[in-house]
């Protein structure tokens, strides 16, 4: 699936349409714009955990899933080390404690970065859950490339994807190896483009390269499925969070400096009942 | 892009025109991956003088800056410019981190507008920042850190293991609370040790009665099977004897002695009963 190209370098509070009116007032109301953009992108990172992705797993649900599970000793990468508890006959076994700490801010990453509206790529070449991934990228609106990934994608792209476009905020691999058990050249080419990467790495995987690793099991369908999930739901709460805190501030926005009657019927009062803060479950 | 003509600069603050040209030619094609040295052939009688004076002017006035020719241009490596217009960035993944990288640019003044996720980034940075590592391979003694995971039932496990084989149930995997044979066998056996029995053969056998009567039928390995295999060794390693060196000859001879011994030995008992 080749990235669709995206015109328009991710100008985010662009006015739109704002031709009728003096130009002193459509000044005013970009500049508010611009104030609740600013006020809405920053109020999220004051919080450890302002999209609760901690209650999405546990460490009891990660041991269900086979995420502990590592290939054999002989496989095993000399920096995934650090990440091992042990070594059950010869079968590397994975700390799920690191794993749920690492698992943690990756999805906390994730979800802040679909928040400011950014665009993620999920990436795997792993031919048994390809269209698992392609289908949970489409169901919570992002991309996915799970297929054979051309030579300059990233690093040529206005070559290869024409001029103008916009590249991916953030790279999440599902699987961080490609075919023949070499690293995908998309890790790489992410540190060269300086994009952020997440990604899971089994005990035959390189982690240095990847922004946020998560040390976990990549092999068995269980696992591969929770991950799945746990990214959709982190992305597709981010976006919603972001659509009521637009809608609330203007909400505010229109009642002016007397905010008479904050709840209104519709669409806003999902968005006045969460509120800002630390999000519950939708 | 820098303009080595400072001299000229500050005395002709209207410039020279072909000068100032050619420089503002070099800065809209932008300063991607090349630097602009300008080099300047100073004519200064010409411009220098005040509008009155004549041209032919006294040889004295004339000071050439250099001798290169104008607008000198050589590339250099310039890593943090791209030729496509828009973000500037730095391919060097070997370097440093992302993070670090991006907010060198930005603080250089090279990139000018922040990326997304810097802000996130710095306010949630990872365990380890993400640096290049080369992987090195370990030498002489050194071994990894990781250690054997192994619990107080692998020795009963193992015994278990060595007397009955695998067990008689096949292993459920799909079943995250399965227990198989070896599992109930290593429950009854810590049972009977926390009542106080320490004789461990004993147990063993105490723990096979109590799956019995359980209904759980454990059916020893048999010990043909072993005796066999240890014939086949004596026979292997005779056989490897004797292709190495002479003086292992009288070691050779002593093995069929042996089993000749055992031989008589059961003939004597076969004949002295009747």
């Amino acid at each position: 699936m080749v990235l669709p190209r995206l015109l328009g370098a991710g100008v985010r509070a662009a006015p739109r349409g704002r031709t009728v009116g003096s130009a002193a007032a459509a000044a005013r109301e970009h500049e508010r714009d611009g104030d609740l953009s600013a006020r809405i992108l920053s109020e999220p990172l004051k919080h450890s955990d302002f999209f609760n992705v901690k209650e999405l797993f546990s460490v009891r649900s990660l041991f269900n899933a086979r995420v502990h599970l590592g290939h054999k000793a002989g496989c095993r990468h000399r920096f995934m080390e650090p990440y091992i508890f042990g070594s059950r006959l010869g079968q590397d076994i994975i700390d799920l404690e690191q794993t749920a700490t690492h698992l943690q801010l990756a999805l906390n990453f994730t979800a802040h970065v679909a928040f400011r509206g950014g665009v993620i790529l999920f990436v795997s070449r792993a031919r048994q859950f390809s269209h698992l991934i392609e289908s949970m990228a489409r169901s919570c609106g992002e991309y996915a490339h799970t297929r054979y990934f051309k030579g300059g994608l990233l690093t040529n792209a206005p070559l290869l994807l024409g001029p103008q476009v916009r590249l991916p905020d953030l790279i999440v691999f599902l699987h961080t190896l490609n075919n023949v058990f070499e690293p995908h050249v998309a890790v790489r080419d992410a540190a060269k483009m300086n994009i952020p990467t997440v990604g899971i790495v089994d005990t035959n995987c390189n982690p240095c390269l990847i922004t946020y690793p998560v040390p976990g099991n990549d092999d068995s369908p269980p696992a591969v499925q929770l991950f799945c999930r746990l990214f959709q739901t982190a992305v597709t709460r981010a976006k919603e969070k972001r659509r009521q805190l637009e809608a609330l501030h203007r909400l505010q926005g229109t009642l002016g400096p007397h905010p008479a009657d904050p709840a209104t019927p519709g669409a806003p009062s999902p968005g006045a009942q969460a509120g800002l803060g630390v999000g519950h479950s939708p | 892009m820098y303009c080595f003509c400072p001299a000229l600069a500050l005395s002709r603050p209207g410039g020279s025109a072909i000068e100032c040209s050619r420089l503002s030619l070099a800065s809209s094609r932008g300063c991607g991956d090349s630097a602009v040295l300008c080099f300047c052939l100073a004519p200064p009688s010409r411009w220098s003088r005040s509008p009155g004076t004549a041209i032919g002017g006294s040889a004295r006035d004339f000071r050439p800056l250099c001798l290169l020719p104008v607008c000198f241009r050589f590339r250099c490596r310039h890593s943090a410019g791209s030729k496509a217009p828009g973000m500037a960035g730095s391919r060097l993944e070997t370097v440093g981190s992302i993070f670090t990288r991006t907010r060198d640019l930005i603080r250089a003044g090279v990139l000018k507008e922040k990326p997304l996720w810097f802000d996130i980034y710095n306010a949630f940075p990872p365990l380890r920042e993400p640096v290049f590592r080369r992987p090195r391979l370990r030498y002489g003694k050194a071994k990894s850190p990781t250690q054997d995971i192994f619990y107080q039932e692998d020795q009963i496990r193992a015994k278990f293991y060595s007397a009955y084989g695998s067990g008689p149930k096949a292993f459920d995997l799909f079943n995250p609370n399965f227990k198989s044979t070896c599992q109930r066998f290593v429950e009854k056996f810590i049972e009977l040790q926390k009542l106080g029995e320490t004789d461990e053969e004993k147990l063993f056998v105490e723990a096979g009665k109590a799956l019995l009567a359980e209904g759980v039928i454990l059916r020893r390995v048999e010990k043909a099977r072993t005796e066999g295999s240890q014939v086949s060794r004596k026979s292997e390693s005779m056989g490897v004897e004797s292709q190495t060196a002479l003086a292992e000859n009288p070691p050779l001879k002593e093995v069929p002695q042996a089993q000749h011994l055992e031989a008589p030995g059961e003939e004597s008992k076969g004949l002295s009963p009747p």
